[in-house]
């Protein structure tokens, strides 16, 4: 695999875009460790998680604490 | 489910808003089963977490139960994630997105269009940022929401649809009424568009902003 022809397609990976022929062939390449696309993928997540911004907040619901602290005791 | 907004978030919308910053220690007692630690790491992301999930989910309800169900995937992902050097938070970004995206497809009965799991990033945890690389990006969020308002229209419509519905390439093409290759190379020129000048930015160059 070559892999600069994968440079576009990071981003789109991780935000699940990508059909599934290009999808497999990400996932393929990256099952083989490449130091270099591993660097691109860390580069890429920067990238979604700026993309996943609202620059909004919205206030939990009073018990949502309890709520996870429930589901934690279960685990 | 409520009405969907008109208008989609591209970024940060003021310096006021910031993103959450880094816990490396929190991250560390989390690993060590503290789940103390694990409730006051919630307290202070959830809010900033709940509104993005909210914007996928456009449900109060699935958007709490999203953010709900990422912390309790932190907490048993916690002793495999690497605490030094290593910022979590993409990685709870990603998940809770994943999560409320789920969450909506399931209320709606629609089933996704595109291959979604990254197998291989489940297995390993090499693809996170450092936190060095998290907080350079932070320090710099008001000139990359800039970047996100330079895309070309059409390009940011796709992005959005993809970002905030989860939409797959076919899916977009025909949400939009465009061929399909019109709209893969429109997303791939997008992100290059990005990418260029997030380096940019995240260098020490911001001329070009």
């Amino acid at each position: 695999m070559v892999c600069p022809y994968l440079e576009d397609l990071w981003e789109l990976y991780l935000l699940g875009v990508l059909g599934a022929e290009d999808a497999n062939t990400v996932s393929e390449h990256l099952a083989t460790g490449c130091p270099r696309c591993m660097e691109q993928m860390r580069e890429a997540t920067l990238t979604v998680y700026l993309l996943a911004q609202t620059g909004r907040t919205v206030r939990p619901h009073p018990k949502s604490k309890a709520s996870l602290l429930r589901r934690l005791r279960s685990h | 489910m409520t009405p969907r907004k008109q208008s989609r978030p591209s970024g940060p919308r003021s310096r006021q808003e910031k993103g959450p910053s880094a816990f490396p220690g929190t991250f560390a007692r989390i690993a060590a089963r503290d789940k103390t630690a694990l409730l006051e790491l919630y307290a202070r992301l959830a809010p900033w977490m709940l509104a993005m999930t909210l914007e996928i989910t456009s449900d109060r309800q699935d958007a709490a139960s999203a953010v709900e169900e990422t912390f309790v995937r932190l907490w048993l992902e916690a002793p495999r994630l690497p605490n030094k050097g290593f910022s979590v938070i993409p990685w709870l970004v990603l998940t809770a997105r994943r999560v409320a995206l789920q969450r909506r497809w399931d209320r709606s009965g629609t089933q996704k269009g595109s291959s979604f799991a990254p197998g291989p990033l489940s297995d390993s945890f090499a693809w996170l940022p450092t936190q060095a690389e998290f907080d350079r990006l932070e320090q710099r969020r008001e000139l990359l929401r800039r970047i996100l308002r330079q895309l070309p229209k059409h390009q940011h419509e796709a992005l959005m649809l993809a970002v905030w519905d989860g939409l797959g390439e076919e899916a977009i093409a025909q949400r939009l009424g465009e061929p399909l290759a019109r709209v893969q190379s429109g997303l791939r020129a997008g992100m290059r568009f990005i990418r260029h000048r997030m380096r940019v930015v995240l260098g020490t160059w911001s001329a070009l902003i």
